[in-house]
């Protein structure tokens, strides 16, 4: 079953998606790219790990994945960390040039977005790798994933990057209303966990949902996935679209599902499955964790589950983030997928956008690239944004720039901010829905919202004396010199 | 056996698991069951030591049940 979509991947976009079918396969890619490195030395669980992952990370161009062997007090484990966090593994996952630009990857996501054609194979569970071990009795997480602090006054060991699938409790049987997202875990004990997922995500309706009707809620938590899933855990699609099927077609690889014991359907081919059932209306005491802001959540009652089964692979990999003040893996791994589908809402109705850029912290900030209609008209883009499912809760401020200005070249933005920006084109909205751990919510969950309009001013505004904009050279011509003056520079010196 | 936890100060900490190297033990992890910290004794002391913590980090003495609920219970304990 290909997908039309599909068909339009470049012969190495095509390439690269077939040889893909789990986390291992991607890191053996990044190995022979030069993009992952094998950590032998031995690590303490604290700080070691932390240093390592935030080390590697802080190279955002080209930073590798590593992967770490030698975790004092866990012998034979296996823990991957920062494998999406540069944008040169981001282009490697897209069959691009490690050294694509991120205005390019963002182009070859909207030219794939879909999910009309999945590429899904269902295979039973003794053909699934993940199924190879199984354990039901005296579970132990500690014993069974080198479990460490991530950022230093977090309350307890997370687990943060892994898929949690979870079913609509009022219709289990319906795949399209079947949730997978990335939500952090906090370890509670030998077989319980914290889930936490706020109402306005899938998942914490879900929960809501079963404690309201007394319905039981299972979720599979997947760990060390097939990186595009990665990226889909993250990115908001609609409640009654299937991340699986978007994950498989945006990124032409076929995914193999198979069936976990809960019900639910889980990637055959990742390292782990923790499989659980919520407490219905119990909680424990969760965090804080160091999150996306930059700054520490606070503590918080959160839904708690129970572990009642983990299967996994053979030597599995304990596949995590390091997430925190950024720029960290965080903000790469899911900027490109929370800006997409914010410019696919806005092209619909409004042709003139150019390009979205919302990487900055899960899209707190964002830029929009827009050709005013007429004048004034950037402005309703901006509130159309604030409409799309991600904008309701995470599109604090918006910086509109004209159809000329690259919102992925910051130079660019800062010049339209200098030159077009009339402090009467700033607009604040008042005590709107905010993202709770946003530091700047007047309460947490309440906030206001910031339009900054730094378009050019057209007929019939006052345009002022000097309006007329230079002609900057640019193109192929321009570029080619470029390449010849930089290959001059090579030869010509040497280094001090 | 409990032990004080580095973070709410109250004696309610128990031993979940131990690291090894060789046979030999190289670090212990602890959980507390009144606020939930979980720690490792081989973590620096600005972690573990609650004289070294940062005053808001620690919940000493706070009243656990008046925590913000990410979402309230949508049912009443005990009723179907």
């Amino acid at each position: 079953m290909d997908s039309e979509k599909n068909t339009g991947l470049s012969a190495s976009a095509k390439a690269t998606a077939a040889g893909l079918g789990c986390l291992r396969d991607f890191l053996d890619l990044l190995a022979r790219r030069n993009q992952m490195v094998v950590w032998h030395d031995p690590v303490r669980p604290e700080p070691d790990i932390r240093n390592v992952s935030v080390a590697a990370g802080n190279d955002v161009a080209s930073g590798p994945a590593v992967l770490l062997d030698n975790v004092q007090g866990y012998p034979g484990h296996r823990i991957a960390t920062n494998v999406l966090g540069s944008f040169a593994n981001l282009a490697l996952l897209l069959g691009l040039p490690k050294s694509a630009s991120v205005r390019e990857m963002f182009f070859e996501m909207v030219s794939r977005w879909g999910s009309d054609k999945p590429l899904l194979e269902r295979i039973p569970r003794e053909q699934a790798p993940i199924c190879a071990n199984h354990i039901d009795r005296e579970i132990n997480l500690y014993e069974l994933l080198p479990l460490y602090r991530i950022n230093e006054m977090d309350g307890g060991f997370y687990i943060a990057k892994a898929c949690v699938v979870t079913r609509d409790p009022l219709e289990p049987d319906n795949f399209d209303k079947q949730n997978v997202g990335i939500y952090r875990i906090q370890v509670m004990g030998p077989d319980t966990l914290t889930i936490l997922s706020i109402p306005s995500h899938d998942a914490g309706r879900q929960m809501m949902a079963a404690e309201a009707h007394g319905k039981p809620l299972r979720a599979s938590i997947m760990i060390g996935n097939h990186p595009a899933m990665t990226l889909f855990g993250g990115t908001p699609v609609g409640y009654d679209e299937s991340e699986f099927a978007y994950a498989s077609q945006v990124f032409g690889s076929r995914l193999r599902l198979t069936q976990a014991l809960n019900g639910t359907e889980i990637l055959a081919d990742s390292e782990m499955v923790i499989e659980t059932e919520m407490v219905l209306n119990e909680r424990e005491t969760e965090g804080p964790f160091g999150e996306f802001p930059g700054s520490y959540s606070g503590v918080r009652k959160v839904p708690l589950f129970k572990v009642t089964s983990v299967s996994h692979r053979h030597d599995p990999i304990f596949e995590n983030i390091y997430i925190g003040r950024g720029w960290t893996e965080h903000d790469t791994l899911i900027g490109l997928p929370t800006s997409v589908p914010i410019y696919s809402a806005l092209k619909k109705d409004f042709p003139e956008v150019q390009a979205v850029n919302a990487m900055y912290q899960h899209g707190l900030t964002a830029i929009i690239s827009v050709r005013n209609r007429v004048a004034g008209f950037a402005k309703s883009v901006a509130m159309r944004a604030l409409g799309t499912p991600h904008g309701v809760m995470y599109l604090k401020n918006i910086i509109l720039v004209d159809e000329f200005v690259d919102p992925f070249n910051l130079e660019e933005v800062i010049w339209a901010l200098s030159t077009r920006t009339r402090a009467n084109d700033i607009m604040v909205l008042p005590n709107m829905a905010m993202v709770p751990i946003d530091p700047a919510a007047e309460v947490p969950g309440k906030g206001h919202r910031l339009i900054i309009d730094a378009t050019s001013f057209m007929a019939p505004d006052n345009l002022g004396a000097d309006p007329h904009l230079v002609s900057r050279p640019a193109g192929a011509e321009i570029d080619a010199l470029l390449q010849r003056l930089k290959s001059m520079q090579v030869q010509g010196g040497e280094d001090e | 056996m409990s032990e004080i936890c580095p973070r709410c100060e109250t004696r309610s900490a128990t031993r979940v698991h131990s690291g090894h190297e060789q046979g030999k033990k190289v670090w212990e992890v602890w959980h507390c069951g009144h606020c939930a910290f979980t720690w490792r004794d081989s973590e620096p002391p600005a972690v573990i030591d609650p004289s070294q913590r940062p005053r808001w980090a620690q919940l000493t003495g706070v009243d656990l049940d008046r925590l913000r609920q990410l979402f309230e219970p949508q049912q009443s304990r005990g009723r179907k």
